[in-house]
């Protein structure tokens, strides 16, 4: 197992100041993240706008229109992210599951990349009843399309085996990766260009009332997975040991997998794929506080609301007036993080 | 009482258990034996639940299996199993506290923490509570979960009700020392009050700390009794293959089995 052996030193000091010292770097970085920009607005402009106290106009609908959703939304949907990434590791019982496993990311896709490429032809309807909706609603659409799938070819046995869940996941994605590469072929220059951004995710030019219905789904499946904590911990002694305890297996990890899929997509479908948020952020809060999910949970959201809103802030203050996809960020991040964890284990195995 | 009615259990075609049936009492240690194949795992997991039964049903305290609730079973029966999955840095402490969740409604944490440390002391891995359980050796990790299905089972042994412990195959990792150790303290917590079932290869073990053995031989009881009576040399020749007997109250030593030299190949 991986980067599991991890030291046990002072890890109930840890828990008592991890969750308010995140916090308040949350705090630290949303207030760094309204003043900085393109334009540059200080804190008492800040306090001011927020209050509606202050005139100047194109200030006040920076903060408000611009800068204050997209934080929240980086927040939240950073916290959903890695929630469900602690999720997966525990229902898989390995520490290098994450959502895309059970579909999300390659349903998602498959909704984005068809309604970018098909939306004037075969799916102008829906596209043009929806308008600027219509990516957004067409990943989710197919996030939870590819996830009902794997989940009904898991559960057919009445079992829902994580083996199978597995197996299924596999074929599916690989499956949905050649539709998308398909739509990629016949798709025109522009629709390349968007789906291609659409990939590597964006948080930017979202409006709070665009992004309502995600972050209700990410807060009532963040409610969730936090009360799924403690049988989450007896489920990693094992299925058997788990239900001898008096928890039903079957229950939990079809709760964990609803929670996700409705999770995860949501935040896909309108942010793209972000990746390694929900890899890192649980990883390293493992190394830190140990595996007991009720501090895990908690930890690893405030973990991916601050990692999330840190490379957003990095992405679109770092190469002004342009932006970097935030994906390719967190995968800058994340890839590099995932090396020097493989070599540790390794050179700790000798 | 722990009972199966004429449990019968099917794989397909292949025949598990054929028309078993079996008691184990409070402060009893019954042990299950058998050749590979006998079906001694599949009758265990026929007592606890995890596996559907053609027919035959399995009751606990007068009360039939199914009848119960996961959590109410888990304030009735412990089960340790075979080999443990866990690969996430739980301390022993915590393993042992998952102990907690089967009577967190009836208890005080405080009084469950006090069940936590009394049978990490029983067992003796009270100093590697703060040790990682993923780096214990195996017969720490033995006791580790020993001393969390006891901890499972305290709390209603001291409110006088009737729990069972069943134990698969407890000692198949374990060096001599461990698996005399594992045996004898599954006995302990009999003498506690628990009803101990427990799956045994080793025949020596089984006439040991048994107070009744079921041999079992293609799903089939062939024998119920004491050691003395179930080990006898004509069943053993017939069961096993081997010419041997079981030598009781030689010499101060426990009770084991002798085998003879022509017989093995």
């Amino acid at each position: 197992m991986l980067a599991l052996g991890s030291t046990l030193v002072s890890q109930s000091q840890h828990r008592r100041l991890a969750i308010p010292a995140l916090f308040l770097a949350c705090i630290m970085v949303f207030f760094i993240g309204l003043s900085k920009g393109g334009v540059i607005i200080s804190m008492s402009e800040i306090i001011a706008i927020i209050n509606h106290t202050a005139d100047d106009q194109l200030k006040h609908a920076i903060i408000w229109q611009i800068r204050l959703p997209r934080l929240v939304l980086a927040m939240v949907v950073g916290a959903g992210l890695a929630a469900c990434g602690a999720a997966m590791q525990a229902i898989f019982r390995n520490p290098l599951a994450d959502p895309g496993l059970i579909g999300v990311s390659s349903g998602a896709a498959l909704g984005a990349v068809a309604t970018i490429v098909l939306g004037t032809s075969l799916f102008a309807n829906f596209s043009d009843s929806l308008g600027i909706y219509a990516v957004p609603v067409g990943a989710f659409l197919g996030c939870i399309g590819v996830c009902v799938f794997i989940y009904r070819l898991s559960a057919h046995s009445g079992q829902f085996t994580i083996i199978s869940l597995l197996l299924a996941g596999i074929a599916v994605n690989a499956i949905v990766g050649s539709l998308i590469g398909v739509l990629t072929l016949i798709s025109n220059d522009q629709q390349l260009r968007d789906l291609t951004f659409w990939s590597m995710g964006s948080l930017a030019g979202n409006h709070f009332t665009m992004m309502l219905p995600t972050l209700t789904l990410i807060v009532i499946s963040c409610i969730g997975l936090l009360r799924l904590a403690k049988p989450l911990n007896l489920y990693l002694l094992g299925e058997a040991q788990a239900k001898h305890l008096g928890i039903d297996v079957t229950k939990l990890k079809k709760h964990v997998f609803i929670y996700t899929a409705l999770c995860t997509g949501a935040a896909v479908a309108i942010t793209g794929i972000i990746g390694f948020v929900g890899f890192i952020v649980p990883h390293i809060v493992r190394l830190v506080l140990g595996p007991d999910h009720r501090y895990l949970m908690p930890t690893s959201m405030l973990g991916g609301a601050l990692l999330l809103s840190l490379a957003d802030l990095f992405a679109r203050t770092v190469m002004l007036p342009a932006e970097l996809p935030i994906g390719l960020i967190t995968s800058a991040i994340g890839g590099p993080f995932f090396l020097i964890m493989l070599l540790k284990t390794y050179q700790r195995r000798g | 009482m722990l009972s199966g009615h004429n449990l019968t259990a099917k794989v397909g075609k292949k025949l598990l258990l054929d028309d078993v049936n079996f008691t184990v009492n409070p402060y009893e240690v019954v042990v299950i034996i058998g050749p590979n194949g006998a079906g001694k795992s599949s009758l265990l997991k026929a007592l606890c639940g995890d596996i559907p039964l053609t027919t035959g049903s399995v009751s606990i305290n007068q009360q039939n299996l199914t009848d119960y609730s996961l959590s109410e079973l888990a304030t009735l029966r412990a089960v340790l199993t075979q080999s443990y999955e866990l690969d996430f840095p739980f301390t022993v402490n915590e393993v042992v506290d998952m102990a907690h969740v089967a009577h967190q409604q009836q208890f005080s944490s405080l009084a469950l923490k006090r069940f936590s440390s009394n049978a990490m002391q029983a067992l003796g891995v009270s100093h590697l509570a703060q040790q990682c359980f993923t780096r214990l050796s195996g017969g720490e990790k033995q006791r580790a979960q020993l001393a969390r299905v006891l901890c499972q089972l305290q709390p209603s042994l001291a409110n006088k009700k009737n729990a069972y412990l069943l134990i698969d195959e407890p000692t198949s990792s374990l060096d001599l020392y461990h698996q005399y150790e594992v045996m004898t303290q599954a006995k302990a917590i009999a003498q506690q009050g628990a009803g101990v079932v427990a799956v045994v290869h080793d025949l020596s073990l089984a006439a040991s700390f048994a107070d009744r053995l079921y041999m079992l031989d293609k799903g089939r009881v062939v024998a119920c009794g004491s050691p003395k009576q179930v080990l006898t040399q004509a069943r053993l020749k017939k069961v096993y293959n081997i010419d041997a007997t079981l030598q009781i109250d030689t010499d101060n030593a426990l009770p084991h089995i002798l085998i003879r030299k022509n017989n093995v190949a």
